[in-house]
């Protein structure tokens, strides 16, 4: 059976000039992707217990109008009395609940419907074709209902699937560990481990796709952005990238393993190998405490067993030895063009970590160039 | 040897992280006893020094960086040939006994500053002995 299940008509910008683009027919796709996932969520909320009987039933775009400026979705289902409740009564159920929030966000009042708020997120696809100017009109034929999406109301749904309360500008570290090049979107996975979505400008395409390649190998990244956070100050959203920055490539973890195969004697004869204890130490410290928006430090073996980290910040080249039994550490930096007047050096016990962050500090501050001020 | 004189220093590749030596190439180790051996630029060139120790002595380098006599001794180092049976042209420079750790990285440092200032004199060759 087949009925009709929405009517859609498009107006100004770029969709309203005698043909649909076709990117809007990705957008669409988002569209049912939104109610089927509204459809299924009303129905466990009813039956916890139990998953939405699909039913054979699917939408389908039938009809373009005049000039591609109106479109019709139909629902194309098979009537089966043995499935009930049906696919169907909750599809219909979620375009009602769908309308009311988009007319509840275009009248920029409180959302009340019981439309699942996390699947406004779709609206960061759906309506992206509008632009600034352009206007969807929904028009559902049973009730009848209508609804109309344009710029402002898109931004708001966006805003409640995010729950954001404010944006911020900030510095995001992490590595891309996703692009949709069609889509124009990526994922970045964050020091923290959280996994963030946004969409990317040309400008910063080939950035990212090396950050990409580079993801195995640690390809740290940088993107000044535009974020969205929810009221407790946490990132929800990456809203706008407006720089991408790849940072050093080195890792030090291949180092690692790398000096871990040194024997006894490599140091033309000399040379003890590296510790088990400053090998776990140099890997507790730079999972623990180390910043990502320090570069990454060089590791050197010490023909005594330890490990000598060492950092580019110039002039200072600060450096930090490990002992071979993890315990002890002696910081050194200097500006080389006046090796008397700035250097200095401590002793460091490696286990207290009221020093480790004395030595986070003191990195910070010669990579912000103000250590001797 | 003269003020000008360079002093060649090979660097182990364990030294180097990527392209990166550290600055352990110029600070003696307790074998050393603060005499740092060089091969004395007047009487071999880098790529003699570097066939030298890697054939003959038979160690492991993947190239060689260098310092001046003057900058050792405006460092406070002293600098001396110092010819070995198997080695005429070994030199050394000394680093005084009194200097403390600090004293000795942060000379060790500016010398290898300097040393990169000037440029590899022989390699680096990745994967080299």
């Amino acid at each position: 059976m087949r009925e009709i299940f929405l009517r859609l008509r498009f107006e100004g910008g770029e969709v309203g000039y005698g043909g649909l683009p076709l990117k809007m027919l990705s957008e669409l796709a988002t569209l049912e992707r939104l109610l089927w996932g509204a459809a299924g969520e009303l129905f466990r909320r009813e039956n916890p217990n139990a998953k939405l009987p699909p039913q054979n039933t699917r939408l389908v775009l039938t009809q373009l109008g005049k000039g591609s400026t109106t479109a019709q979705i139909e629902l194309d289902f098979t009537k089966d009395e043995l499935f009930l409740p049906s696919a169907v009564e909750f599809l219909k159920r979620a375009r009602k609940e769908l309308l009311a929030t988009i007319e509840e966000a275009r009248i920029q009042a409180e959302k009340t419907t019981a439309f699942p708020t996390p699947l406004l997120r779709g609206f960061r696809r759906l309506g992206k074709s509008l632009g600034e100017v352009g206007q969807l009109h929904l028009e559902s034929p049973d009730e009848p209902q209508v609804a109309l999406l344009d710029a402002p109301t898109r931004n708001r749904l966006i805003e409640w699937a995010e729950g954001r309360q404010t944006t911020t500008s900030s510095a995001l570290y992490g590595w891309i560990c996703e692009i949709d090049e069609r889509q124009r979107t990526f994922e970045i996975r964050l020091v923290n481990g959280k996994r963030l979505r946004g969409e990317f400008r040309e400008e910063i395409e080939k950035q990212l796709i090396e950050a990409l390649g580079g993801y195995h190998y640690g390809q740290l990244i940088r993107l000044d952005a535009v974020l969205g956070r929810d009221e407790k100050g946490r990132i929800t959203s990456v809203k706008e990238v407006r720089e991408a920055i790849l940072l050093d490539r080195r890792e030090p973890w291949s180092r690692l393993r790398e000096l871990s195969k040194l024997p006894e004697g490599w140091l033309d004869g000399e040379g003890a190998p590296i510790s088990s204890a400053a090998k776990r130490w140099v890997r507790g410290f730079l999972r623990r405490y180390y910043p990502p928006t320090l570069p990454p430090p060089y590791l050197y073996p010490t023909p005594q067993g330890g490990i000598s980290l060492e950092w580019d910040i110039q002039p200072y080249m600060p450096s930090l030895e490990i002992d071979a039994m993890g315990q002890l550490g002696y910081w050194h930096a200097l500006a080389p063009s006046n090796p008397d007047s700035s250097s200095e050096d401590r002793e460091l016990s490696l286990n207290d970590p009221s020093q480790i962050k004395w030595l986070i500090e003191r990195l910070r501050a010669y990579d912000r160039g103000d250590a001797f001020v | 040897m003269t003020e000008e004189t360079l002093l060649y220093r090979q660097v182990h590749p364990s030294f180097l992280d990527g392209e990166r030596p550290t600055s352990q190439v110029f600070t003696p180790t307790s074998k050393d006893q603060k005499r740092l051996s060089v091969y004395d630029g007047d009487k071999v060139s880098a790529a003699e020094a570097w066939e030298h120790y890697t054939k003959v002595l038979g160690h492991k380098s993947v190239g060689i960086l260098a310092v001046q006599v003057r900058e050792c001794s405006n460092l406070g180092l002293r600098t001396e040939e110092d010819p070995l049976p198997n080695f005429p042209a070994h030199a050394v420079v000394i680093f005084p006994e009194a200097w403390s750790i600090g004293k000795v990285k942060t000379v060790a440092k500016s010398l290898t500053s300097l040393a990169l200032e000037r440029g590899w004199q022989y390699g680096p060759y990745f994967g080299s002995t």
